[in-house]
């Protein structure tokens, strides 16, 4: 069952069979407008679940939760106890993502799990996670420059499952085996493929390994240029109207710190944290060496196109551009790391 | 909105640099991206259309407020003065931080632009719900004027006396669903031209650690918001945030604009400003000279939102 149809009539019906075996999440579009993934029959239903567009969130929240509980503790006969937290660890499918939000997926997995340490937490969830993505034909929008950051529309990196538009029908492949598992539960709602049907996922995995349709892109050169460049004048100019709000890495996919504080009733809970607020980096001493916008937001771009790729081998940047749609100050990460001096 | 007015916007920030000696002048390019021109050249690009969104005012505030400090034998620095192209709205604001010797007049050079509204990027070509009815198209201070004043709107308050109109328990029901969909990625607080502090109660530290900062009093620093996201702590970050805004919000609708979430912050500015006038029959950023709010009890207030 590797190589299947699904027909478009039948997604509800897929959802449906996929929900009696595990949790699903989908994209949905919210009351304001914005589409992001949410638990179906729960928060939502597979009637409002939309598949085309790019969902105006990453699925990273699902994995890697804005607020999470790692312990409680209390104090008993003098003593204190304390209780480990149990992560949230149904079996959950992932519906509808994107090839470049699979790619952050497989990034997280580099951070959390790939390291000399293991994120427990993280681990917890990410292995009952099953991911079925829908490649892109093509940029999705403008603010799309996946194939500049090593991605392609129809990557499969980081995805379980891919499934390509052929028209009425997705053509559906089996990538990992526990993708090819979790198509064990849609029997019911799986075919045949036809060769025409073939030939045209064929068609989209060969446009997409050409790249075309970008008209957004970074250039390898101005990247390289970032070696010699950490001390330029260039990153406070480019950070002249950054307002230092955390919008950019808070709609991250790949964007991962976090910060642990013991809060009220004796809980301790991480949280993300953003390399653009004002104490991200402060010490105890007071000393801050990163006190202002220019450091920054170098730091972020750094990370993303330069020590990324020293430790971990690839850029951390997945070119989804939602940094550039939602900033309010138009900053766009493209144009400042192609114009660097 | 026409070429008119951008022809004069370069010609008056042109003669302000050269005459004035700017540091730079603050305005909009032709896609609406806030710019910093600093030469003629960078002037001629400057522009100002449907796409000129991003209110202008807490770059000003910044890039005066950053060259502020003393000398080495004890002098104020001299602060170059800022050139800025406002509109109506963002005029507002800057009139508070005059009004509130944040800024002095001397140290900005003011080109006003009557706005007709500007386009909601997510909404389709649309204007902002903002400028649909807008009671400040026409700039309130400013040396000199791009263009021709426009007509203004009575302010609109509808929306809030809807709310106003709902039960309590509606109400809850309203703003929890609100609160719960906020991330604080503090764009909201980060784009407000009248926020300006150093140290902000909101911030995941409240207290500035400077090098004499004792250990104890690091470990018993206040802490007003838990860094948690969820209702109850988003609802503490939205309600400290208002009341600093009371008598000073001019209702620009800039943390609305910004917000990720889309949420609709203006119901609370507007709110904060129709109470502000009904209470105390007084208008944040009314005229040049004008005393805060907080400077101006006295007994006759109405105090029955305490009593």
């Amino acid at each position: 069952m590797s190589k299947s149809i699904l027909k478009k009539d039948k997604v509800a019906e897929a959802l449906s069979a996929l929900g009696k075996v595990s949790v699903v999440y989908a994209p949905v579009k919210n009351k304001r407008g914005l589409v992001e993934y949410k638990e179906l029959g729960k928060d939502a239903s597979t009637a409002d679940v939309r598949l085309d567009g790019k969902p105006d969130t990453p699925p990273k929240a699902i994995l890697f939760p804005q607020t999470e509980l790692l312990l409680t503790y209390k104090k008993e006969d003098g003593e204190f106890v304390v209780t480990p937290a149990k992560p949230d660890d149904r079996e959950k499918v992932i519906f509808g993502v994107k090839p470049c939000d699979a790619i952050g997926i497989s990034l997280m997995d580099k951070v959390f799990l790939g390291g000399k340490f293991t994120d427990s937490y993280y681990k917890a969830r990410r292995e009952k996670v099953t991911i079925f993505t829908i490649a892109c034909d093509g940029p999705l929008d403008s603010y799309c420059f996946c194939p500049s950051t090593g991605g392609r529309p129809a990557a499969t990196d980081g995805s379980d499952v891919m499934m390509y538009d052929v028209g009425d029908s997705y053509f559906v492949d089996g990538i990992t085996d526990k993708g090819k598992k979790a198509l064990e539960a849609l029997k019911g709602q799986l075919g045949k493929p036809t060769a025409e049907q073939e030939k045209r996922k064929e068609e989209i995995v060969k446009r997409s390994e050409s790249a075309e349709g970008f008209t957004r892109k970074i250039s390898d050169e101005a990247i390289a240029k970032m070696d010699t460049s950490f001390d330029s004048k260039y990153w406070d100019d480019v950070a002249r109207r950054c307002l230092s709000c955390g919008a950019c890495t808070y709609y991250c996919p790949t964007c991962h710190c976090f910060d642990i504080n013991d809060e009220k009733g004796g809980e301790r809970v991480r949280t993300w944290d953003s390399c653009q607020f004002a104490i991200f980096t402060m010490h105890t001493s007071g000393h801050n060496p990163r006190a202002i916008r220019g450091q920054k937001l170098r730091n972020r771009y750094y990370h993303k196109f330069k020590y990324s790729k020293d430790n971990i081998g690839r850029y951390l940047c997945v070119g989804c551009g939602r940094c550039i749609a939602l900033c309010p100050a138009s900053l766009d990460i493209t144009k400042a790391i192609n114009e660097v001096k | 909105m026409s070429d008119l007015s951008d022809e004069k916007i370069r010609e008056e920030a042109k003669k302000a640099l050269r005459e004035k000696g700017l540091k730079c002048v603050i305005g909009w390019n032709a896609e609406g991206t806030p710019t910093f021109a600093s030469t003629a050249e960078e002037i001629d690009k400057l522009a100002f259309n449907k796409s000129s969104v991003n209110n202008l005012v807490p770059y000003l505030t910044y890039e005066i407020r950053s060259q502020r400090g003393k000398t080495r034998d004890g002098k104020d620095k001299v602060v170059v003065p800022v050139g800025i192209v406002v509109r109506g709205c963002d005029s507002k604001a800057l009139l508070l931080l005059l009004n509130e010797k944040i800024l002095a007049r001397s140290e900005v050079f003011i080109i006003g632009v009557p706005c007709t509204g500007v386009v909601d990027p997510h909404a389709g070509g649309a204007l902002f719900r903002k400028c649909v009815k807008c009671a400040m198209r026409n700039p309130v201070v400013f040396d000199v004027l791009a263009s021709d004043k426009v007509q203004e709107d009575e302010k609109d308050y509808s929306e809030v006396e809807a709310i106003e109109r709902m039960s309590q328990e509606e109400r809850w029901a309203l703003w929890e669903e609100i609160l719960a969909d906020c991330i604080r990625c503090h764009a909201c607080k980060r784009s407000c031209p009248v926020c300006y502090c150093d140290e902000c109660l909101l911030d995941p530290t409240d207290v500035a650690v400077k090098m004499d900062t004792s250990a104890e009093e690091k470990a018993y620093r206040p802490r007003w918001v838990e860094r948690s996201v969820n209702v109850p702590e988003n609802l503490v970050y939205h309600l400290a945030r208002l009341p600093h805004l009371v008598g000073r919000c001019v209702d620009c609708g800039e943390c609305e604009r910004v917000c990720p979430r889309r949420l609709p912050l203006r119901l609370l500015t507007a709110k904060l400003e129709k109470d502000v006038k009904d209470i105390f029959d007084y208008e944040a950023a009314k005229e040049e000279g004008q005393k805060p709010l907080i400077a101006m009890s006295c007994m006759e207030d109405d105090n029955g939102f305490i009593m």
